[in-house]
C-alpha cells in the first residue's frame, strides 16, 4: 500500500504536485494517468525519496522509503531507464544493486532471465536499445522480489511484443497480491492494463476510481446510427432533439446521439419511419473520457472516492 | 509472499552499501585506466627528474644527493594524483553526469550512508595506490638517480610510502564531499585542484606572511608536510595528517549537508 497525504511539490514558482491525497492499494494495477508535465514522475520520485516534498508525505506500508533496511526488497522502481553507467554490463549493474541490499547473486541471473536479457547480460548497458534498457530497468525493480512496484512510463520504447509483456507482467504481479503503480500519459495503455485509475492534471487529483467507473461516469451513453436517406435523417435528428437527445451528424450518413439508450433511439426511428443501416452503442473510448477529464472542464469530473483496501493485503 | 516476509535479515546497511560501491568501481574501465595512468605518470616523472638530478645544479660543482622517496612523492604530487583524484571524482560526480546517482539512492536511500560508503570504497583504493607507488617509485628513483641517490633504509621508504597513501586516502574523501556538492565531473576536478594545489601555491608565493601561513594549511601543502617534501617544513608531519583529516571531514560534512537538503 502506497499512501500519499497532501503531497505537494513546488519547483520555484511552479507547482508540480498539488495537495495529492491517494491510497494505492495492493492486489491490483493502479494506473497513474495524466498528460505530460502533469506531475507523475515528480510524485514517483517523492515516493522513492529522491525529491523532498514541499509539503505532505508519501509512505509505503506506513514508512518513508529511506526507513527500510532493505529498500529494494520492499519497493522496486523503474523511474528512468537511462539512469545507469553506460560502460558497465547489465549483469554487473544488477550485481552492484543486489550487493547493496544483501540479495544473492543468483537472483541477478534469475531476473535477467525473467526480462529476457540473459543472452546480452555481459554487454555494456550503454549499447542497449531503448527497449532493452527498459527491460534492464524492470529487472532492477524485480531484483528484491518486492511487494510494491512502481513503473514510470514502462512501455516507452518497447516494441509491441514488449508492450504486451509489460502488461502481462504488471497484471501477474498484481495478481500475486503486490501493489503495482504504473504511470502513462496514454489512456489507451491504461485501458488494457489498469484496474484502477488515478488521474492527475497540472499536479492536481482529477479522479481516483475504478476504471469502469471512470468510463461510465464520465459520459452518458452514446448511440451511433446510420440513416441513408437525407430527408429521413434530418427528420429523425429533429425528433431526437425534441426528445432531449442532441444528435450530431457523422459524415457521410451517420448520427451520433448522446444521452439515449439503444431502445429509445430505435423506437424514435421506428416512429419516424426512418430506414436504419446501423444502430449501435458507441461507448465513449477511455481516451475520450480522459480528454474530458484532463480538459479544463469540470463538467465531467468524476467524484473522488475512497475505496477500502482489499483484505488480502500484500 | 513479499521479500519483507522472508526470514532474510542479513546484508544491506552500510556493509552492503560499501560492497555495492566496490562492485561498481571494479566493473568500469575508468577505474583501471586511472590507476594505470597514475603508474605511468609517476614512473615518467621519476625517470625524467631522477636522471636530470644526476647533473649538478647551475653554479654548483657537484650534484647534490637526493632521497629517492622524495622524488616519488614529488611525482605523486605533481603528476600521479591527477589520475587518482579523477578516480574519486568519477565515483560520485560521474554518477550525477550519467544519472545513475538516482539508482544508487534507490539502493541506499540514506544519503549520509551513501556518501560514507563511497568514501569507504575510495579510501583503501587510493591508500594502496599511494603506498605501492611510493615503494615502487622510490626503487625506480634509486635507479634513475644512480650515484646521486642518498642511502635510504627500507623502513624509511615504507614510512614515506605510507605518508603518500594517507595523503591520497584523505584527499579522496575530501573530493567525494566536493563531488556531492558540485555534482559535475569537470566542476569537481576544477574545485578540487584549485583547493588542493593551485590556491596554496598562489598563497605561498605571495610576499605577505599571513597569506603564506594560510597557504600552508591547504590540503596540498599539508600533504607535502606529511610526506616531508614541503620547501621549509612549516609544521611536523603529524600536523599535516591532522590538517588533511580536517579537510576530509569538512568535505564530508559539506557534502552530506547539501545531499540531505537537495533533491537527487
Ligand atoms: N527538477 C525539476 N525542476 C523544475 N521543474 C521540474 C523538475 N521536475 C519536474 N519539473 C516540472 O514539474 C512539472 C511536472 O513534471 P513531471 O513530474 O515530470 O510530469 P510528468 O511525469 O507527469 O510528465 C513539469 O511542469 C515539469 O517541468
Ligand atoms: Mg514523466
Amino acid at each position: 500500500m502506497i499512501a500519499l497525504r497532501q503531497l505537494t511539490k513546488r519547483y520555484g514558482d511552479r507547482l508540480a504536485v498539488d495537495d495529492l491525497t491517494v491510497d494505492i492499494a495492493p492486489g491490483r494495477v493502479t494506473g497513474f494517468l495524466g498528460p505530460n508535465g502533469a506531475g507523475k514522475s515528480t510524485t514517483m520520485r517523492m515516493i522513492m525519496g529522491l525529491d523532498h516534498p514541499t509539503a505532505g508525505t508519501a509512505t509505503i506500508g506506513g514508512l518513508e522509503y529511506h526507513r527500510f533496511r532493505h529498500p529494494l526488497r520492499e519497493v522496486g522502481a523503474l523511474l528512468d531507464a537511462k539512469a545507469l553507467h553506460p560502460g558497465r554490463s547489465a549483469r554487473n549493474h544488477l550485481l552492484a544493486m543486489a550487493r547493496s541490499n544483501g540479495i544473492p547473486a543468483r537472483r541477478v541471473d534469475e531476473v535477467l532471465g525473467i526480462v529476457g536479457l540473459s543472452e546480452v547480460a555481459r554487454q555494456r548497458a550503454g549499447a542497449y536499445s531503448l527497449g532493452m534498457g527498459q527491460r534492464l530497468g524492470i529487472a532492477g525493480a524485480l531484483l528484491g522480489d518486492p511487494g510494491t512496484l512502481i513503473f514510470d512510463e514502462p512501455v516507452n520504447g518497447l516494441d509491441p511484443d514488449g508492450v504486451r509483456w509489460v502488461r502481462g507482467l504488471a497484471r501477474s504481479l498484481a495478481g500475486e497480491g503486490r501493489t503495482v503503480f504504473v504511470s502513462s500519459h496514454l489512456m489507451s495503455e491504461m485501458q488494457l492494463t489498469a484496474d484502477h485509475l488515478v488521474v492527475i492534471g497540472r499536479g492536481r487529483l482529477i479522479t481516483d476510481a475504478p476504471i469502469v467507473e471512470v468510463l461510465s461516469g464520465s459520459s452518458p451513453a452514446t448511440v451511433r446510427i446510420r440513416v441513408p436517406d437525407t430527408d429521413e435523417r434530418s427528420d429523425l435528428a429533429g425528433r431526437l432533439r425534441v426528445a432531449g437527445f442532441p444528435a450530431e451528424p457523422v459524415p457521410p450518413d451517420g448520427l451520433l446521439v448522446r444521452g439515449a439508450t439503444l431502445s429509445q433511439v430505435g423506437d424514435l426511428a421506428h416512429a419516424a419511419g426512418a430506414r436504419l443501416h446501423e444502430l449501435a452503442s458507441a461507448d465513449p473510448s477511455l481516451e475520450e473520457a480522459y480528454m474530458r477529464l484532463t480538459g479544463d472542464s469540470v463538467e465531467y469530473r468524476v467524484p473522488t472516492q475512497r475505496h477500502p483496501a482489499p483484505e488480502e493485503a500484500g | 509472499m513479499s521479500a519483507s516476509d522472508a526470514p532474510r535479515r542479513g546484508g544491506g546497511g552500510f556493509a552492503g552499501a560499501v560492497a555495492s560501491e566496490w562492485t561498481k568501481a571494479i566493473t568500469v574501465r575508468s577505474t583501471w585506466a586511472c590507476l594505470a595512468s597514475a603508474v605511468v605518470l609517476v614512473g615518467l616523472y621519476v625517470v625524467i627528474i631522477g636522471v636530470s638530478l644526476r647533473s649538478p645544479a647551475p653554479g654548483a660543482d657537484a650534484p647534490a644527493e637526493v632521497v629517492p622517496s622524495t622524488v616519488a612523492a614529488g611525482g605523486l604530487m605533481i603528476m600521479g594524483q591527477f589520475a587518482l583524484i579523477t578516480l574519486a571524482t568519477l565515483a560520485i560526480a560521474g554518477e550525477y553526469s550519467t544519472g545513475s546517482i538516482r539508482n544508487t539512492l534507490q539502493c541506499v536511500p540514506v544519503r549520509g550512508r551513501m556518501l560514507l560508503a563511497k568514501s569507504a570504497m575510495v579510501m583503501p583504493i587510493l591508500f594502496s595506490a599511494g603506498v605501492l607507488l611510493g615503494l615502487a617509485g622510490s626503487l625506480a628513483a634509486d635507479a634513475a638517480l644512480g650515484t646521486v641517490a642518498a642511502p635510504q633504509s627500507g623502513p624509511e621508504r615504507l614510512t614515506a610510502a605510507l605518508a603518500m597513501g594517507a595523503y591520497l586516502a584523505l584527499t579522496a574523501v575530501l573530493v567525494i564531499g566536493i563531488g556531492a556538492m558540485v555534482r559535475s565531473v569537470a566542476g569537481t576536478l576544477t574545485v578540487g585542484f584549485v583547493l588542493i594545489l593551485i590556491l596554496p601555491m598562489a598563497l605561498q608565493s605571495a610576499s605577505v606572511h599571513l597569506l603564506q601561513t594560510v597557504g600552508a594549511y591547504f590540503p596540498g601543502s599539508a600533504g607535502m608536510a606529511l610526506m616531508g617534501i614541503a620547501e621549509d617544513q612549516p609544521y611536523p608531519a603529524a600536523t599535516g595528517l591532522l590538517v588533511l583529516l580536517g579537510w576530509a571531514l569538512l568535505g564530508l560534512l559539506g557534502g552530506m549537508t547539501l545531499l540531505n537538503r537537495r533533491d537527487a
